[in-house]
């Protein structure tokens, strides 16, 4: 075989098979994400943002979009801004804007009222807060450092030595 | 009252939107920003916080499907994310 088709060959399929594997982590990533949404959801109590959550993460779809400020959120500021004469007339209009930001931002927000949504938002950031610490703790766990601060018992008896090196 | 597009937020409210939030937001930039933060300040910074976390849920997802991938199914390790899944 020419070895330039060869080596073509090998690198084509070298990249193929390295596509795979990011598109099956990728897609294994995506599900991690569920499963820690509807964790999160179901540790909620009841919660606004759980409920939300939890019926929005049972929809999965393939791409997460990002949830970014649209061309008519600027629109409307304008429009707004337009209106608005005095500096508070502005702040006011600054502030309706975040808290439709806010709204997208916890599950579940476009149906609240301003005050609801606030207390949600604290209460979802602590579940968020407290959901970042236990996946990073898991990632401690799996990357070999982290098993005797888990399981300090175990970890007495021995049980925690790894059988074959890193 | 539903709070919805349309209905505007009194002065009272504002006030009452910047004790919570301020309350909201972690210790580190809450000292940093000065007792007469504006509430649509204290919402920005409540934005960025959120996205930052979900940023962070993002990464960690990432990170552990990495690294379940080379884990072995018969670790210790493995039986505690096992446990978690039940």
């Amino acid at each position: 075989m020419d070895t330039h088709v060869a080596i073509l060959d090998v690198d084509g399929q070298e990249g193929m098979e390295r596509r795979q594997q990011q598109l099956v982590l990728r897609e294994r990533g995506r599900r991690i994400k569920a499963a820690a949404e509807l964790g999160l959801a179901r540790s909620s109590r009841g919660r606004q943002w759980g409920r939300a959550l939890g019926r929005r993460t049972l929809v999965v779809s393939p791409e997460d979009g990002e949830v970014t400020s649209s061309s008519t959120t600027v629109g409307k500021r304008q429009a707004a801004q337009k209106k608005a004469t005095s500096l508070e007339d502005e702040e006011e209009v600054v502030v309706e804007e975040k808290v439709a930001l806010l709204r997208q931002l916890v599950p579940g927000g476009e149906d609240m009222a301003v005050e609801g949504l606030l207390e949600e938002t604290a209460d979802y950031i602590e579940a968020l807060k407290a959901q970042v610490g236990v996946m990073r703790a898991l990632a401690c766990l799996l990357s070999g450092s982290g098993l005797d601060a888990l399981m300090p018992e175990k970890a007495a008896a021995g049980l925690l030595t790894p059988e074959k090196p890193h | 009252m539903s709070g919805r597009r349309g209905s505007r937020i009194s002065d009272d409210e504002i006030n009452e939107l910047i004790s919570k939030l301020q309350a909201l937001l972690p210790e580190s930039s809450r000292r940093r920003s000065a007792s007469r933060s504006s509430a649509s300040k204290l919402l920005k910074e409540t934005c960025s916080y959120i996205k930052s976390l979900h940023r962070e849920v993002d990464d960690l997802s990432e990170r552990l499907s990495g690294l379940m991938s080379t884990m072995d199914n018969d670790s210790p390790q493995a039986e505690i994310i096992r446990s978690l899944l039940r």
